[in-house]
């Protein structure tokens, strides 16, 4: 049988079985909102380990990550930086931010920012940024998806077509199970994709070199340039390593999509669990893209688009069972980031928008069904923005995070406790500025001086912060004692009294 | 404390000696795999370890003892 075959029935097999997922978790859903958005608060270690990290994985751990190594070399392997940091984030901030959803329910990221800085346009504003640069991340994972079937298919399904049904099939069992869906076939994709990774990686590495270990000593001798940082074409530079680090873990965790699952854990101590061991997986994923991108450099090097570079030699080099394995795994990972932002941000739109400014008092049914809507909308704006814009995966996700990046000095100053408190007025001021730096640094001047966007961006937004907060009128004591005294008694077991009671 | 209205203890440092301990260690490991020590010292390809290039070899191990300090903190409820 013809490798297209294989692999397009194997990913037609697998987008099956999510639908059929979908609907199951949709005949256990309960007409009630935190099931529909936050899995009742009740996600327990096992599922929420493998959602967190298949969410994490996308088509840019799966396509951007080799097309990084076969272009600009052993740098990208930097990753493991930015997915450890993700890991201590989680275990540090991650706990404070479940603690304080399961007290005050929040269910987004701006309804913990709106109660600590008493401000609705903070509201507004947390929601924008949410929606506005994780529509981006759809944008990523779409185009992901339209190339893996656009390869599987030998081009006999078109890059639009492809990316079309991919997110369709997500929206579907997206809009019908709610978060159960996200998450369950987010269980199925989490194990597929590692394993296919690492099968798909480690079979290349022996049929073509013979095992990592002569794949090592070919890339030495051939390609040393690729062994080095800032690489071939300089592209790690100091500024760069520390940027992507910041931004791919700080940036990505205070995406909604991310944010959303703290609040949906059953405990503390499933967060402090997956904030020690999220990064194994998440960084051993990266040691097959390493012979997959540097493999690739050394027999094919001289691919047009890089992030092809695993599915290109899969088909040449692969029997058909294991193509069809691998890209239904690459599926799998664009699918599982897709879908957990579409619900994300139908989450933030139904609840810190429609149902704060549109319809305040409806049924919880009302609300689940509005949601599904917006998750129609986000898919027709995903697809539109996948087949009008193209650019290297790594750069679309870089830019995300950066936007999300703007959140940071805000949501220290609620879950840090301290002397100096952040104000309204600070914070609004510099999420502006941050803003306005980011567009200057990556549209006007990209990367000045060989730094990171995302860092000059958040220099800029937490220097402004911290003046325009030092002048301005802080929360009320009330409020701040009862959100800074909840850290308190979580973090060190009991609640401190303070002079302003 | 310094008296104002809603002051309280800073969480900026830990209170407790295995907190400290933590991040004292997650920071001085984490400081290893930036710049300046990635793009000086460890960038380079000899020596060769396990047939890794030594920076990848380089990069691994401390990514390897920062996940274990993450676990002890977790072992120790930090």
């Amino acid at each position: 049988m013809e490798t297209w075959v294989v692999a397009t029935g194997l990913i037609a097999l697998y987008l099956l079985f999510t639908l059929v997922m979908g609907a199951v978790a949709n005949r256990r859903l309960t007409v009630d909102i935190e099931d529909f958005f936050l899995y009742g608060r009740k996600a327990g270690f096992i599922v929420l380990y493998l959602t967190v990290v298949a969410t994490y994985h996308s088509a840019f751990a799966f396509l951007g990550s080799g097309g990084f190594f076969y272009t600009h070399g052993i740098g990208f392997w930097e990753a493991g930086t930015w997915t450890i940091l993700t890991g201590a984030i989680t275990y540090v901030l991650g706990t404070r931010i479940w603690a304080l959803g399961k007290k005050f329910r929040y269910v987004t990221p701006a309804d913990m920012l709106a109660d600590f800085y008493e401000s609705e346009a903070v509201r507004v504003a947390t929601a924008l940024i949410s929606v506005v640069f994780t529509i981006l991340y759809i944008q990523v994972q779409a185009q992901g998806l339209g190339y893996i079937i656009n390869v599987a298919s030998g081009g006999r399904v078109s890059f639009e077509l492809g990316t079309f049904i991919l997110i369709v099939v997500a929206a579907t069992y997206v809009m019908a199970g709610g978060i159960r869906a996200v998450y369950w076939t987010d269980v199925l994709q989490g194990v597929w994709m590692y394993i296919a990774l690492w099968v798909g990686g480690l079979y290349l590495a022996y049929t073509l070199f013979g095992g990592p270990g002569e794949l090592w000593n070919r890339v030495v001798t051939e390609r040393p340039d690729l062994l080095t940082v800032p690489g071939p074409r300089g592209f790690f530079t100091p500024g760069m390593w520390f940027g992507m680090t910041i931004v791919l873990s700080f940036g990505i965790v205070f995406q909604p999509h991310m944010w959303i699952r703290y609040y949906s854990a059953l405990s503390d101590r499933t967060i402090k669990w997956l904030g020690a061991t999220t990064p194994i997986y998440l960084m051993t994923i990266y040691v097959p893209a390493a012979f997959v991108g540097l493999g690739g450099a050394l027999v094919m090097p001289e691919l047009e688009i890089a992030d092809r570079i695993f599915p290109e030699m899969l088909f040449a080099h692969a029997p058909a069972w294991l193509t069809g394995l691998v890209l239904a795994g690459a599926t799998a990972a664009a699918m599982s980031t897709l879908d957990s932002i579409l619900h994300a941000n139908t989450t933030v739109l139904t609840r810190d928008i429609w149902q704060r400014y549109i319809v305040k008092d409806a049924g919880q049914g009302h609300y689940i069904n509005v949601g599904r809507g917006f998750v129609f909308i986000l898919l027709l704006v995903g697809y539109v923005l996948s087949v009008r814009t193209f650019d290297l995966l790594v750069v679309l996700v870089s830019l995300s995070g950066a936007g999300a990046l703007q959140l940071m000095p805000a949501v220290l100053g609620v879950c840090f406790p301290t002397r100096h408190k952040l104000t309204r007025t600070g914070v609004l001021a510099g999420m502006a500025t941050g803003l306005m730096v980011l567009h200057i640094t990556l549209v006007v001047s990209l990367h000045p001086l060989g730094v990171h966007a995302g860092i000059w961006s958040l220099l800029a937004n937490g220097l402004v912060t911290w003046s325009v907060s030092r002048f301005t009128r802080p929360p009320s004591p009330a409020t701040v004692d009862r959100i800074h005294g909840e850290i308190e008694r979580f973090v060190y077991g009991q609640r401190q009294e303070t002079t302003g009671q | 404390m310094n008296g104002e209205p809603g002051d309280r203890r800073s969480h900026w440092w830990p209170r407790t000696r295995d907190g400290r301990i933590a991040v004292i260690l997650f920071l001085a490991l984490f400081a290893l795999v930036q710049p300046p020590f990635v793009h000086g010292f460890a960038n380079r390809i000899e020596p060769r370890i396990l047939t890794m290039p030594f920076l990848y070899f380089y990069l691994l191990i401390i990514y390897i003892a920062l996940i274990a300090v993450l676990l002890w903190a977790q072992r120790r409820k930090v």
